[in-house]
């Protein structure tokens, strides 16, 4: 795989998380300037910003039918219509920060994880509370929907990755090896892998059994970030260094490691069909990149 | 008290404010004979720097104290700092390091490092601000220009952006403050002649409420004394100090500009590396304190950017500021002149929160000083293993006050200014003394 950074987009502060629209075109990006911006990917303009939480955004992501959908440190989960600055729909229920949240890929089914150490799931088609999972005995710093929806995937300080059933809201694995805080998670899209990474530096493949496939190291300090590209052949993770580091899956190896950022790289997001990777840095940058 | 219910004490301070704390006898009263004049700039660090992530790396600790930086060597030998500040690290020759800071009272303010002092039991009239001391005892350096100047600018906690209180020195020496909260004149988006515009419509609405209170003798003088203070501040000098559009695009530049917004959590001031060249340009405008806030140094940690996240947010961006500065002081003959102090109001916990932040750390700052004619390229103090405590050479906070003001030229044992009962109160408590490492 080979990066060309394309665009450059700024916040006035950290940029915890980016997306792409599901047609490629636009950008959206989170800040911990409590604002949202969305971009015209072909060209990097700005084309809205506004302020979408009373505390940092730490999550943006899009709905199959187009919608925005934001996470804040106020601890809502936010809804917006496509181009729109007021919220459609505002979730409330976590009982503190809300550092993560994740789309399903089809539907309208929300996670968001919590200081508050729950994951909560929101329906964004019928507007309510679709459930809470609860057993993580620290903040869940990361949360991820398998490709089918019906599971998902958690992190957090202790220690813990934890895979969900949608439906019942029951734990169905709890894995462990990660020496410090699991701070991102993410399936492949066939969901045959998850991967998980953290503050030990280390990238873990897990099947769907819950067993240990592979274990990364990375060697480039505490781990912020991973995901997957849409083929599955490859996986991303970005840290506190502000390098991306890129694994062939088949061949378990680093393929190439590319400094990207000043500071720790937040939020990993490929574009539905692979060609583009945005990459969010705490530098206040977002990078567009080409991906060939 | 006026019929209408105005108090010559509230016109006094509302002139004041509009004429940046200043009266006419003390714009008018003019040091002569000198054509450089003794100054200090000091940088307010918002927050709290982490001691041990900037100056006092602690690579024998255990990790979950050591943090995630390395220490680069200096231009001095045997003196490291941290990786993010290798322009401070090539110029270290320049700066004292002061690693023993002691004497915080751990609270989330600039008071103390305005002041000295802590705010509870203040004399009557509350303790003036450094600057504002300065200015009671030695005035103004010639007319036209204003002694105390202070861009802390408006922050969401407002102990952070406090400019500095007069105190019992007198609204009249409060620090002409442009990005204060009550400003109309800022540095955020440069002077305009709008902005000057809308500084002549406060005057004005200042007339109007003079107006109101005819009849009474007591506002006799003030129109003068009104036009002359607007005089000052649309005055060439003021303005095009505080004009950066004026500057050489290459120095400016050099300094790096910064961010207009505010960091962190918002609640406090920008990365704006623009005041520390405005602070140059004020001082050569005839200003003797120029006080600024900057940044968010509070970095307890998750979800807002861990320590470290912070950490290489905001160094990069100070090593450049403060390096441009302490090169423009010296390009421009001013550092022996010019005391540049940079400091926060406490340290931050050694050991690593489980948010990847450090806390409140009351027991041990640090501080850098450079210019002002005083030795350089030396550390002072120094913490134990862990960087917990002094283990020798605490340095306290009215310390390095008693060095400032010998380094603007005044008697420590003589200069005292009355509170509002009337008291003479020295300016620091007399037990301390100037710093004998610095200054002779």
């Amino acid at each position: 795989m080979k990066l060309e950074r394309l665009q450059t987009v700024r916040h006035g502060n950290a940029i915890y998380a980016c997306a792409i629209s599901l047609d490629g075109q636009q950008l959206a990006t989170g800040s911990l300037d409590n604002n949202i911006r969305l971009w015209d990917t072909a060209n990097g303009q700005q084309t809205l910003s506004y302020r979408a939480h009373g505390d940092g955004v730490c999550f943006v992501g899009y709905l199959a039918d187009g919608r925005l959908v934001s996470a804040g440190l106020d601890r809502q989960v936010k809804v917006w219509p496509a181009g729109a600055t007021a919220a459609q729909m505002a979730f409330t229920g976590h009982q503190d920060y809300v550092p993560c949240a994740a789309v399903a890929r089809e539907g309208s089914l929300l996670a968001s994880g919590s200081f508050d150490q729950s994951v909560r799931l929101w329906n964004a088609a019928e507007r309510t509370p679709a459930g809470v999972l609860t057993g993580h005995t620290g903040t869940v710093q990361c949360v991820t929907f398998h490709h089918a929806g019906k599971l998902v995937a958690s992190g957090g300080d202790d220690l813990t990755v934890r895979v969900w059933e949608v439906a019942t809201g029951k734990q169905l694995h709890l894995l462990s090896g990660h020496a410090r805080a699991v701070e991102g998670v993410a399936y492949s899209a066939d969901g045959s892998l998850l991967a998980s990474t953290g503050g030990d530096g280390t990238i873990k493949l897990w099947n769907p059994a819950g067993a240990v496939v592979a274990t990364f190291e990375v060697q480039e300090g505490p781990l912020k970030s991973v995901t997957f590209s849409p083929d599955g052949q490859w996986l991303i993770c970005g840290g506190n260094a502000g390098k991306l580091s890129i694994w062939s899956v088949a061949e378990q190896r680093l393929a190439a490691t590319i400094p990207a950022h000043r500071n720790t790289v937040y939020w990993l997001h490929f574009s539905a069909d692979g060609t583009r990777l945005a990459t969010a840095g705490f530098d206040r940058e977002c990078h567009l990149w080409a991906v060939s | 008290m006026f019929c209408d219910g105005i108090s010559r004490r509230n016109m006094l301070k509302i002139g004041a404010l509009g004429l940046g704390g200043l009266t006419l006898p003390d714009l008018l009263k003019a040091e002569a004979g000198r054509k450089s004049h003794k100054a200090v700039i000091m940088i307010f660090l918002s927050g709290g720097p982490p001691h041990q992530d900037m100056v006092d790396l602690k690579m024998e600790a255990p990790v979950e104290i050591r943090g995630e930086f390395r220490p680069i060597s200096t231009n001095v030998p045997g003196i490291e700092v941290c990786e993010l500040m290798p322009r401070i690290a090539q110029r270290m020759d320049r700066l004292s390091i002061v690693r023993t800071l002691v004497g915080s009272e751990g609270r989330h303010a600039a008071f103390q490092c305005l002041t000295g002092h802590g705010v509870l039991n203040q004399p009557p009239g509350g303790w003036p601000s450094f600057g504002s001391a300065v200015s009671k005892v030695q005035g103004i350096v010639r007319p036209g220009t204003l002694p105390n100047v202070s861009l802390a600018p408006r922050m969401g906690n407002a102990p952070w952006g406090d400019p500095g209180q007069a105190g019992f020195a007198g609204q009249a020496h409060a620090p002409f403050a442009p990005n204060a909260q009550q400003a109309e004149l800022g540095l955020k988006k440069g002077v305009t002649i709008e902005s000057l515009k809308n500084r002549q419509a406060l005057l004005s609405q200042i007339d109007s409420l003079k107006r109101e209170a005819i009849g009474s003798r007591a506002l006799d003088g003030l129109e003068s004394q009104y036009e002359a203070a607007f005089g000052i501040l649309t005055s060439n000098t003021l303005v095009d100090a505080l004009d950066l559009e004026k500057e050489d695009p290459v120095i400016r530049d050099r300094y790096g500009r910064g961010a207009p917004e505010n960091a962190g959590y918002g609640d406090a001031g920008p990365l704006m590396n623009d005041y520390l060249l405005a602070a140059r340009r004020l001082v050569e405008a005839g200003a003797r304190v120029v006080s600024l806030a900057y940044g968010r140094w509070d970095w307890h940690g998750r979800p807002h950017g861990s320590n470290f996240d912070n950490a290489r947010d905001h160094l990069p961006v100070f090593d450049q500021g403060l390096t441009a500065l302490l090169d423009d002081l010296e390009e421009r003959g001013l550092s022996d002149d010019v005391s540049v102090l940079v400091w926060g109001e406490f340290g931050r916990t050694p050991l690593i929160n489980k948010n990847g932040g450090r806390d409140h750390w009351p027991q041990v700052g640090c501080a850098m000083l450079a210019g002002g004619g005083m030795r350089t390229g030396q550390v002072i103090g120094a913490t134990n293993k862990l960087g917990e405590f002094p283990k020798e050479r605490p340095v306290h906070f009215q310390e390095i006050f008693a060095t400032l003001y010998q380094n603007l030229g005044i008697d420590l044992s003589r200069a005292t200014i009355d509170d509002l009962s009337g008291r003479p109160q020295y300016l620091v408590d007399p037990v301390y003394d100037p710093m004998r490492e610095l200054v002779s």
